[in-house]
């Protein structure tokens, strides 16, 4: 998810902005400020323009008379948070994802309960994120059914029906080798729709990160990605949405942030990990302080393994 | 003393003490509360507080203060704070802010014993730029402090005058002067505009340091030819900055010289980047890791000589919107020879300048320009089409319209960005080419294209011809526009409404009579606005109509427009009836009271009296519209009705009633709000409190 472009302003006092700054953060986290004021002000004088409203204080009543906040408040959202993403993008945290994240939670996940492992991409916009973690897991040997669970969610209406229906044009395909565009889309009319095979592998979520009683819907997670979502939150939001991954993700979990975002000063319950290709940050499981050695670990299941089959 | 009490005098004393900064910042905003001799010894001590707002706070006072002359004095010894910087610095924006009024507390302190304080009060003489301390920056331009001498340079760069000129120029051409000095005075120099000749930049012009600075000085030579040669000689310069700063002064003095000779100015230089073919290549290879204000230089420079070799690393340039427009005018000026770079290479550029390119190709408008552009509107990817759209709108109506029509046609349902921007493309352009500034005949083709395009079309393909239709139509196609009004898609219909209120024909109120019935919500809304906007007095009885619809958004919309169309009438029967539509619509859901506030606040008059009412509603945007009202149009005697809502939970009420009854200065309001303001707890609220008790005070 990230911030649509812009449109043309409409004359908004400071007061008048700072009443739906302060809606708009309340009810979804998304913080506007002078810089972004601009893009707040042209997407409601849109809005107000489509249903005919021709003054703020009548369009700021009409969103919040939205108590079931699935209304106008809602359409307003799909204007805010409209996205231009692509596939593989920040190809080198996907690479430590599925070579180092998931074979790890892989290994943790058969040594206790077994199942698949947990993923949420929380903030997935058009479906870019989610699809290409199937695809790079097809390509690596895993098998989507068995090994993981991939979870997608946005708060945009909008972008879900996008996400749902898999078709993309050339702009989403600026880091993807041809012979996986081929390998995995079937295009007709420059228009390029995603295999059935992998669209089935995701599931998809209407999620407003700031609603808790929603996402109680989603049970633990393995991996969180929520990556160029909370940089348009301010601080406060950010605190609100990062306590809640910790809380939803699994002891061990990993949480994997846009490159540019960090925890700093917003939390310390979770630890920075330095992978390979990426730094992320995990969870911490109790009892254990350092990394678990791979090796170590499979070793472990093998052993296990053994004394099961006697 | 102020009418506060001595409670209050202790209370912001001990608070420009808080260990808070947010406490003292506020506390400098009350200051006025001490007695006359404390306020400025106080501010003063805050110039030079450890936290910038606190220092900003006390610099705004200090600028506002009603003792400029005992201010700028003790801002004047605050110059001599060398152990707080803050202070020092503080105190010259105070000095600045103060402007003619300190002009002689400066002066004054001219010939300190200290440098650094000789240096600020220049500095501040500088920020003013008052011309009464002309001869006094004129002394301190020989100095015998080289800082102070080139900070006087500065200054009298910023008052400028023949006297700051001559003296100028001659410290700038002095070769025993201070390097610093003399490139304070050419820089001076050039703040002024004043042209120097090539011969008297000699010694400049040698100096490896100075000699950019003089460069740029000969681009305001346009009748010096030696000043021209300089320039040449520069742009072939070993020197970065040298053959920088010539390429800034050759595009100035292209800038200033008359027709034929700008035109022989660039053949020249196009032929000595054909000789020197380094000063092209120089300025390409530094394109990309130069700041904004270089790299509009050198795109400038590149348009001038029309190099071809530049066209795809402009074009790429233009990308970043700030330079989008600098890079289409180089490109526009070199060319058919860009033209035919763009068509060469059209096959490896990504989308992004293939959109960009689309720009330049509309700007040049040559043959081979319009078949690309044509190529391009039936690109797969809809940001070209848009591209493609926008730029065939400059080719022409002959080339474009029947194409641009086709596309909007042919445009799938795309729940795109893209789908919305090449669709507002679409139509800007073919509003440009047929709509009201149009030609007749062009109108009447695109109205023709359109409307053989809609029988057969689903409902987006015909909602986006009746948006077109509507903003195109003149009155000879009312009827085609009234038989949208049955078409089986309710926003087709409204967009028929808005078209025909658009057209000003005698016809347009009957037809609205079918849209006053429409069973959907958006068309009878659409149609409350026409009816609003008409100059009959007849829609009056159709609009009351409206105001009993089932639809609280229809009624809102009506009540407004029949209190701002009759609510003031000179007829006092309909103008009665009027008021009597909004009296009744006050009980009514929150749209509809809102949209008698805001009707009532546009005309004021009788219906005043009925906004009071609303005060006491629960929907805080309804109250505030309702403040407004009561703050424009009642009488001071009938502001008492406000002061409860001082307290009102929401802030954006608190804080409109606060500014209401300070700018009507409602004296009797000041215990209200003083009593508010020791809770309140909003950062804005407690600033607009400040503001009006200020107001009030004074």
């Amino acid at each position: 998810m990230s911030l649509s472009r812009t449109d043309d302003p409409p004359a908004m006092t400071d007061r008048e902005f700072r009443l739906f700054a302060e809606l708009v953060r309340s009810h979804c986290g998304l913080a506007f400020g002078p810089d972004t004021r601009f893009l707040l002000e042209s997407r409601i004088a849109r809005r107000m323009r489509d249903i005919q409203i021709s003054s703020c204080s009548a369009y700021h009543y009409e969103l919040r008379k939205d108590k079931r906040r699935d209304g106008e408040l809602a359409n307003l959202i799909d204007e805010l948070t409209t996205n231009e993403t692509y596939f593989f993008r920040e190809r080198g945290q996907l690479r430590a994802l599925l070579r180092e994240i998931l074979p790890e939670a892989l290994m943790a996940r058969r040594e206790r309960s077994g199942g698949p492992v947990s993923i949420w991409s929380a903030g997935c916009a058009s479906g870019e994120e989610p699809y290409s973690i199937v695809m790079l897991a097809m390509e690596a040997g895993f098998d989507p059914g068995q090994d993981l669970r991939v979870y997608a969610s946005d708060i945009s209406r909008r972008m879900l029906r996008r996400a749902r229906k898999g078709s993309y044009r050339e702009a989403s395909f600026r880091e993807t080798e041809p012979a996986l565009r081929e390998k995995y889309f079937e295009e007709k009319d420059g228009v390029f729709t995603i295999s059935e095979r992998v669209r089935q592998c995701v599931d998809f979520i209407h999620l407003n990160l700031m609603d808790r009683s929603r996402i109680a819907l989603l049970g633990a997670m393995d991996v969180i990605l929520c990556r160029n979502v909370i940089i348009y939150f301010d601080a406060d939001g950010k605190r609100d949405v990062i306590r809640m991954f910790e809380e939803k993700l699994r002891p061990g979990g990993h949480l994997l942030l846009g490159h540019s975002e960090s925890l700093i000063n917003l939390s310390t319950s979770l630890e920075l990990r330095h992978l390979e290709s990426d730094l992320v940050y995990r969870r911490p499981r109790p009892g254990l302080s350092s990394d678990p050695d791979p090796w170590h670990l499979a070793a472990r299941l093998a052993i296990g393994d053994a004394e099961r089959e006697s | 003393m102020s009418s506060f009490d001595e409670r209050d005098r202790a209370t912001v004393l001990e608070d420009l003490a808080s260990p808070d900064e947010e406490v003292r910042r506020l506390a400098v905003e009350r200051i006025e509360v001490l007695g006359r001799d404390e306020v400025l010894p106080r501010l003063v001590e805050r110039l030079g507080d450890s936290d910038w707002r606190v220092r900003k706070a006390a610099v705004r006072r200090m600028a506002a203060c009603r003792e400029p002359d005992l201010a700028a004095r003790l801002l004047v010894d605050a110059l001599a704070d060398g152990e707080n910087p803050g202070r020092r610095n503080a105190a010259v924006e105070a000095l600045v802010e103060l402007g003619e009024k300190a002009v002689d507390a400066l002066v004054a302190s001219c010939r300190d014993a200290d440098a650094d304080v000789r240096k600020f009060v220049v500095d501040a003489l500088a920020g003013i730029g008052s011309e009464s301390a002309l001869a006094a920056l004129l002394e301190r331009l020989g100095d015998g402090d080289p800082n102070v001498r080139a900070a006087a340079a500065d200054a009298l760069g910023a008052i400028g005058g023949g006297d700051a000129r001559r003296a100028l120029r001659e410290k700038a051409t002095c070769i025993d002067e201070d390097p610093l000095v003399r490139f304070s005075a050419l820089h001076a120099l050039d703040t002024l505009e004043e042209p120097l000749r090539a011969d008297e930049l000699a010694a400049v012009l040698d100096d490896p340091m100075l000699g950019p600075a003089g460069l740029g000085l000969l681009g305001r030579c346009d009748d010096d030819p030696g000043a021209l040669e300089a320039l040449v000689k520069g742009l072939v310069s070993g020197v970065r900055a040298a053959r920088e700063s010539a390429m800034r002064a050759v595009l100035r003095l292209v800038e200033h010289l008359d027709g034929a000779a700008a035109a022989s100015l660039r053949e020249r230089l196009a032929s000595l980047a054909g000789a020197e073919p380094e000063v092209t290549r120089a300025a390409i290879e530094r394109l990309e890791d130069c700041d904004l204000g270089t790299q509009m230089a050198l795109v400038q420079f590149l348009g001038l000589i029309r190099s071809p070799d530049a066209v795809i690393p402009v074009l790429q340039l233009g990308r970043d919107e700030a330079l989008a427009p600098v890079t289409l005018g180089a490109l526009e000026q070199i060319g058919a020879a860009a033209v035919e770079q763009i068509d060469a290479a059209w096959g490896e550029l990504d989308v992004g300048c293939r959109g960009a390119a689309c720009a330049v190709l509309g700007r040049i408008a040559d043959a081979r320009s319009r078949e690309r552009l044509l190529g391009a509107l039936d690109d797969a990817d809809p940001s070209l089409r848009a591209a493609a759209a926008r730029a065939l709108a400059s080719v022409g109506a002959e080339a474009a319209l029947a194409p641009l029509v086709r596309r909007l046609q042919l445009m799938a349902t795309d729940e795109t960005l893209e789908g919305d921007d090449e669709l507002r493309a679409l139509t800007d352009a073919i509003v440009e080419l047929a709509g009201p500034d149009a030609e007749e005949a062009r109108s009447r083709e695109a109205v023709a294209l359109l409307a053989s395009g809609l029988a057969d079309a689903d409902d987006a393909s015909r909602l986006r011809g009746a948006r077109v239709l509507g903003a195109i139509a003149r009155d000879g196609d009312a009827d085609l526009v009234t038989r949208l009004l049955k078409d089986p898609s309710p926003e087709v219909r409204r967009a028929a409404v808005d078209a025909i209120a658009r057209l000003a024909s005698d016809r347009t109120p009957e037809p609205l009579h079918l849209a006053i019935a429409d069973e959907a919500p958006s068309v009878r809304i659409a149609a409350a606005q026409a009816l609003g906007a008409s100059p009959s007095p007849k829609v009056f009885e159709d609009l009351r109509r409206l105001a009993d619809d089932e639809d609280a958004r229809v009624r809102a919309v009506a009540v407004k427009a029949i209190g701002l169309r009759f609510g003031a009438d000179p007829d006092p029967e309909r103008r009665a009836r009027a008021l009597a539509e909004l009296n009744r619509a006050c009980d009514d859901e929150a749209p509809v009271a809102l949209a008698v506030a805001e009707a009532v606040l546009e005309i004021g008059g009788d219906a005043s009296a009925y906004t009071t009412q609303l005060l006491a509603r629960p929907e805080p945007e309804v109250v505030l519209a309702a403040a407004r009202c009561v703050g424009s149009h009642v009488a001071d005697s009938d502001l008492e009705v406000l002061l409860p809502l001082v307290s009102h939970a929401d802030w954006s009420v608190r804080a409109e009633v606060v500014e209401i009854l300070g700018e009507r200065r409602y004296r009797r309001a000041v215990p209200t709000i003083l009593r508010r303001l020791e809770t309140e707890q909003d950062d804005f609220v407690r600033s607009v409190t400040l503001n009006a008790l200020e107001s009030l005070e004074g």
